[in-house]
């Protein structure tokens, strides 16, 4: 799955730091979810979106093996 | 099983005595103290008494302790970091499983035994393992 969260950090100028903590999640979960090592559950996934006031779709899209 | 509480005002002053010298031995012996400690014991206790199976158990307390903190450290570990202690405890568990069954296989042929402390060891570093190569994966 790709995922803008890196992008998003950057604009609010947020440290993987900063945004674990806002996620409730550690450092490691986020620099392994914007490296696409990690998909992050649903409610992750939400919590993230709620955070940048985004919808989930406008921040996660599948890659093309995710859909076959 | 026959439970023998009539004994009870005797061994219940011997269990407070095995519990001290529990703690003393477990303090004096460093290696294996532990057990050491605990086998000395359960000579001092009537071999027909209830007290003797709470002295055996007595080790298990600070188990529980440590399996509580386990849990509670568990509980507040993010879904990611979940997920790698999964991973690790299903590899350090299947391997375990492996090693025990060659192992059995190989006592057929006289090859000696490991010691169930020596499998709890091996366990903890295939979870070791597990954990060092999960963190790597979702480095």
């Amino acid at each position: 799955m790709k995922n803008k969260l890196r992008v998003l950090r950057a604009e609010r100028n947020w440290s993987q730091a900063r945004l674990a903590e806002l996620l409730e999640v550690s450092r490691q979960t986020v620099n392994a979810i914007e490296n696409g090592k990690y998909d992050p559950s649903l409610p992750l996934a939400f919590k993230a979106a709620f955070l940048f006031e985004m919808s989930i779709e406008e921040i996660f899209e599948p890659s093309e093996g995710d859909l076959q | 099983m026959a439970w023998d509480l009539c004994g009870f005002p005797q061994d219940g002053i011997v269990f407070c005595i095995t519990v001290i010298l529990y703690h003393h031995c477990a303090k004096k012996c460093r290696r294996g103290g532990f057990w050491a400690g605990e086998s000395n014991i359960c000579t001092l206790v009537n071999e027909t008494s209830l007290w003797r199976y709470v002295v055996v158990m007595l080790p298990m307390i600070p188990g529980i302790i440590l399996a509580l903190g386990v849990v509670r450290a568990s509980s507040r570990l993010d879904e990611m970091e979940r997920r790698i202690l999964l991973e690790s405890a299903t590899f350090s568990f299947t391997l375990t499983l492996i090693l025990l069954i060659s192992q059995s296989l190989l006592g057929l042929v006289d090859i000696p035994q490991l010691g169930d402390a020596s499998i709890a060891a091996i366990m903890c570093f295939f979870l070791l393992i597990g954990k060092f190569w999960g963190n790597w994966r979702y480095r």
